[in-house]
């Protein structure tokens, strides 16, 4: 069976030599939950812009379901990848309803009117992340917390094959970190929905991801299950640092430890 | 929506009602009355002249006008995500004065859609010239908007200023007027001529408004919701710019509607352009209908130019919302 998104040696970036992604390659399976994880400036949110077609890769080639994305209308692909982007800034006083029945346009006409059953889909999005509550209220009046779960809302009214997280828990306190978390992998396993997530948080990464792909300036350093990747040697060298790695007592999943104060000895 | 179109109607009435000559509020009523077939008695020859051929063109060409500049700032607000867009701000205005001034002098006066092409270039020229500076790696910088907006519009009233001093004393003094916004010269020709091009093209900007509301949040996100972002945005630009040109060549450029009534509109009933274009053509209308009225009454028996009531109320507008938005 075909993967459902495939990068084939992708390179992305200003001019040649200096790429921000070089030569990136993997595959994501239906159902799947990739974790990107690297320094800042490995090129996390880079590769997932790519992945959403939002930028064009120079070299390479990225294919959903088979067909390169570079062929595909804006609108086939909005059908089936939604993006959680990292930050995004209000200018207007839209509804948080209104924000996130944003998710259905791209199954809708010209106006984009929304019917009964987009209402319903959004407001179930809402409510499972507990914003609801929010629903008449302008999105420029929540915490950033708040309007980070109305856009994971927003992601999920999209009803997208493939979700790509961008520093999903970036803003939220820890309970909503564990809820959205969970919401998102709930829906990867029930509903096959393949999941790419980018982030900061190797110990997140490590307990909710299938596979991780590590990347340090803009390559692939390696690729493979969280116990693969997540190990003292690799971590040190693409973060130049010394940690700990032992299990999460809960879970089993490979956990970090920062080790403070080596450095100076 | 339905209320505020009542409102407008009434605005309307009672603005053809006053003015400064001797026909009064009940007299003027009488003969709309019988015009629209209400009463049977008609009135005396000259006050059907007035109410009729002077003062109603008036007040539809105010209605129109305002719409339509009300319309084209709600448009630019929505595609450079700043409640400061507005027409006369950005100096689309005055780069449709230009263009309709040498469209003026250049002897083609009689020809009104020669005039018409000269204004909607000279808006276009404004609004590239002036979202290309503003523009800073995909972002448009506030500051740098009203900034390029302000020195667009000094260069062209400059060459503007330049123009007429080149040209004959007498047409100084019309133009002049036109300029500072005037509704009061325009035949009822003029109004069915304009009429169908400003309703159609408010109508097309309708049409992308489901779009433009994936751009009010960013182009990062219609174009993830699947929209032809660049397309759609030159579409939506070169509308809302044809939309000011029209408007600006018969009635001047009349400032700050465009600033003031999408923002209310949307401080009242919210952003989404769906609702929000119709009731902004709709409030905006209705504003100018009544800013007109004022101008007609504030210094009777003598008129003020239009413009200068929607500055006086625009202006400290325009103060407030620049305090209110950082960055």
């Amino acid at each position: 069976m075909a993967s459902l998104l495939e990068a084939i040696e992708v390179s992305y970036g200003y001019r040649a030599p200096r790429w921000v992604i070089d030569g990136v390659s993997f595959s994501v399976e239906e159902g799947e939950f990739v974790g990107i994880i690297g320094p800042n400036g490995a090129g996390k949110t880079t590769l997932l812009k790519l992945l959403d077609g939002l930028l064009e890769p120079q070299q390479g080639e990225i294919r959903l379901k088979r067909r390169a994305m570079r062929e595909m209308s804006r609108r086939e692909i909005a059908r089936q990848v939604a993006i959680l982007p990292q930050e995004v800034t209000f200018y207007f006083n839209f509804t948080s309803l209104e924000i996130v029945l944003q998710g259905r346009a791209p199954f809708l006409g010209g106006l984009r009117l929304e019917g009964e059953k987009d209402v319903e889909i959004a407001r179930n999005a809402m409510d499972k992340t507990g914003t609801l509550q929010f629903a008449d209220l302008s999105i420029t009046e929540l915490s950033e917390g708040e309007k980070q779960r109305v856009l994971v809302a927003r992601a999920l009214t999209q009803q997208p094959r493939l979700l790509l997280l961008d520093e999903p828990t970036a803003n939220l306190d820890l309970n909503y970190q564990v809820e959205v978390m969970d919401l998102v992998r709930a829906r990867s396993q029930q509903e096959g929905v393949a999941v790419v997530m980018a982030s900061h948080d190797i110990n997140l990464a490590a307990e909710y991801c299938d596979r991780l792909l590590l990347l340090k300036e803009g390559r692939v350093f390696c690729q493979g299950r969280p116990e693969e990747v997540i190990n003292e040697r690799v971590l040190t060298q693409v973060y130049e640092c010394h940690l700990l790695v032992d299990r999460n007592p809960l879970s089993g999943s490979p956990r970090i430890t920062l080790r403070s104060g080596i450095n100076q000895e | 929506m339905l209320s505020l179109l009542l409102l407008l109607i009434a605005a309307m009435v009672v603005s053809v009602s006053v003015g400064s000559s001797e026909v009064g509020f009940w007299q003027a009523l009488k003969v709309l009355g019988h015009s629209i077939g209400l009463s049977d008695n008609p009135s005396p020859r000259v006050a059907e002249m007035i109410v009729l051929h002077i003062r109603l063109p008036r007040v539809i060409l105010a209605a129109l006008v305002g719409a339509a500049l009300a319309v084209a700032g709600g448009i630019y607000q929505a595609l450079i995500r700043n409640p400061l867009g507005d027409p006369y701000i950005l100096g689309v205005s005055s780069g449709a004065v230009l263009g309709s001034v040498v469209g003026l002098i250049s002897g083609m006066a009689g020809n009104w859609l020669a005039t018409q092409i000269f204004a909607f270039m000279g808006a276009i020229v404004a609004i590239v010239i002036v979202y290309q500076v503003a523009k800073t790696g995909g972002r448009i910088n506030t500051m740098k908007l009203i900034l390029a907006g302000v020195i667009v519009s000094a260069f062209f009233s400059g060459i503007t200023m330049f123009l007429f001093s080149t040209a004959s004393g007498s047409t100084i003094t019309n133009i002049l007027f036109w300029m500072m916004g005037d509704l009061s010269t325009q035949p009822l020709s003029t109004i069915w001529r304009i009429a169908p091009f400003v309703l159609g093209i408010m109508v097309l900007l309708y049409l992308l408004s489901g779009e433009l509301n994936l751009v009010m949040v960013s182009e990062e996100n219609a174009l993830q919701l699947g929209v032809n972002v660049e397309r759609m945005k030159k579409g939506a630009f070169v509308l809302a710019s044809l939309l000011t040109g029209a408007v600006v060549s018969v009635s001047g450029a009349i400032g700050f509607i465009g600033l003031i009534v999408p923002n209310m509109v949307r401080l009242l009933w919210g952003a989404d352009l769906r609702s929000h274009l119709p009731l902004t053509a709709l409030s905006g209308a209705g504003f100018l209908v009544l800013s007109d009225t004022l101008a007609r009454l504030v210094l009777y028996p003598t008129e003020l130019p239009v413009g200068v009531i929607t500055a006086a109320f625009g202006a400290p507008f325009f103060i407030y919302l620049l305090k209110q938005k950082v960055g």
